[in-house]
C-alpha cells in the first residue's frame, strides 16, 4: 500500500491547502531522497529511493492542481469520478460544452475568437474552482463537489483543444 | 493504439452528422458526456407517428471511437421502432467496431445517448397528450 499523498507531503487532508508549504515540504523530501545522494548504495536501496522519489513527485503533482486534488480527495472517500458507467452529465452543462466545441470548430483559425473563447472558459473555470472549498468543507455537499469536479474535467479538455488550435495558428 | 478498419471508416466518413430541430415534437434529443475523457455526444432521432425512427443525426466531440460509435448507431437506428432501438447494447457496438477494452466506454456513451434520446422523446410526447 502506498502512503496517502497528504501524509506523504505532511499536509492536512483537506481541499484547501497551504501551497507554499506544499512546495517547501516537497523540496525538503526530494532533497532527502534524491537518488543521486544514494549513488554509493546497493542497487536495492537505490531502487527503493527512486520509487519513493517517483511517488513523492506524483503526490506533489496531484496536490498542486486543484482539480487533481479534488479527484484525489474524492478517491479517498471511495468516489471514482472517472467511473465510465456515468454519462448523465447535467444537460445545461452539456449544451454549453457543445456550444463551446462548435465555436472552437468554426473559429479554429481565428486567433482573436479563440482567445475570447479561452477567456470566457477561464472565467467559468475560476467560478467553478471557487465553489470547491465550500463543497468540501462540509461533507454534506460532496455531491456538489463530485458534480463540479466532473465538469472541470470537460473544461480542462476543451482548454487543451483551444491551446492546440492556438499553437497551430502560431 | 491502432483503430480498427471499421472505426477508421466511420471516423473518416461519419454518417448522419448534423442536427434535427430539437423543438419538433417528433424529435428526441439525447446528450451525454464522459467525464473521464471529456467527450460530449449529441444524438437525435426523428420518429414517425407510428413509432418508427425515420432519421437519426449525431454530433460528437471526442476520440475516433466515440465518433465511430455514434455514427454507427445512427445507421442502426433508422427503420427501428423505439422498443427495438432501446435494445441496442453497447456490447454489440463494441463488437461491430472491434473496440479495444480501453475504448469500451465510447460504446457505453453511444448506448446511453440512445436511451437519453428516447427518454427525451417520450417525455415530450407525454406532455402533448
Amino acid at each position: 500500500m502506498s502512503l496517502n499523498f497528504f501524509t506523504l507531503l505532511q499536509l492536512p487532508e483537506t481541499f484547501v491547502i497551504d501551497l507554499k508549504k506544499l512546495d517547501q515540504n516537497y523540496q525538503n523530501i526530494q532533497k532527502e531522497i534524491h537518488p543521486d545522494r544514494f549513488a554509493s548504495l546497493a542497487d536495492e536501496a537505490k531502487i527503493v529511493s527512486i520509487k519513493k522519489a517517483a511517488e513523492v513527485n506524483d503526490a506533489y503533482q496531484t496536490l498542486k492542481s486543484p482539480i487533481r486534488r479534488a479527484e484525489y480527495l474524492l478517491h479517498l472517500y471511495s468516489i471514482d469520478i472517472h467511473d465510465e458507467k456515468y454519462t448523465a452529465v447535467p444537460q445545461d452543462f452539456l449544451i454549453q460544452q457543445m456550444e463551446w466545441r462548435e465555436e472552437l470548430e468554426t473559429q479554429k483559425k481565428n486567433k482573436q475568437a479563440l482567445e475570447k473563447l479561452a477567456s470566457d472558459i477561464q472565467k467559468n473555470k475560476s467560478e467553478m474552482l471557487s465553489q470547491l472549498p465550500g463543497y468540501f468543507e462540509s461533507k454534506n455537499n460532496l455531491n456538489s463537489a463530485i458534480k463540479v469536479t466532473r465538469e472541470l474535467n470537460f473544461i480542462e479538455k476543451i482548454e487543451q483543444h483551444i491551446n492546440d488550435a492556438l499553437i497551430e495558428i502560431i | 493504439m491502432a483503430y480498427s478498419d471499421k472505426v477508421l471508416d466511420h471516423y473518416e466518413n461519419p454518417r448522419n452528422v448534423g442536427t434535427l430541430d430539437k423543438d419538433d415534437p417528433h424529435v428526441g434529443t439525447g446528450m451525454v458526456g464522459a467525464p473521464a475523457c471529456g467527450d460530449v455526444m449529441k444524438l437525435q432521432i426523428k420518429v414517425s407517428d407510428d413509432g418508427v425512427i425515420e432519421d437519426a443525426k449525431f454530433k460528437t466531440y471526442g476520440c475516433g471511437s466515440a465518433i465511430a460509435s455514434s455514427s454507427l448507431v445512427t445507421e442502426w437506428l433508422k427503420g427501428k421502432t423505439l422498443d427495438q432501438a432501446s435494445e441496442i447494447k453497447n456490447s454489440a457496438i463494441a463488437e461491430e467496431l472491434a473496440l479495444p477494452p480501453v475504448k469500451i466506454h465510447c460504446s457505453v456513451l453511444a448506448e446511453d445517448a440512445i436511451k437519453s434520446a428516447i427518454a427525451d422523446l417520450k417525455s415530450k410526447q407525454g406532455k402533448l397528450i
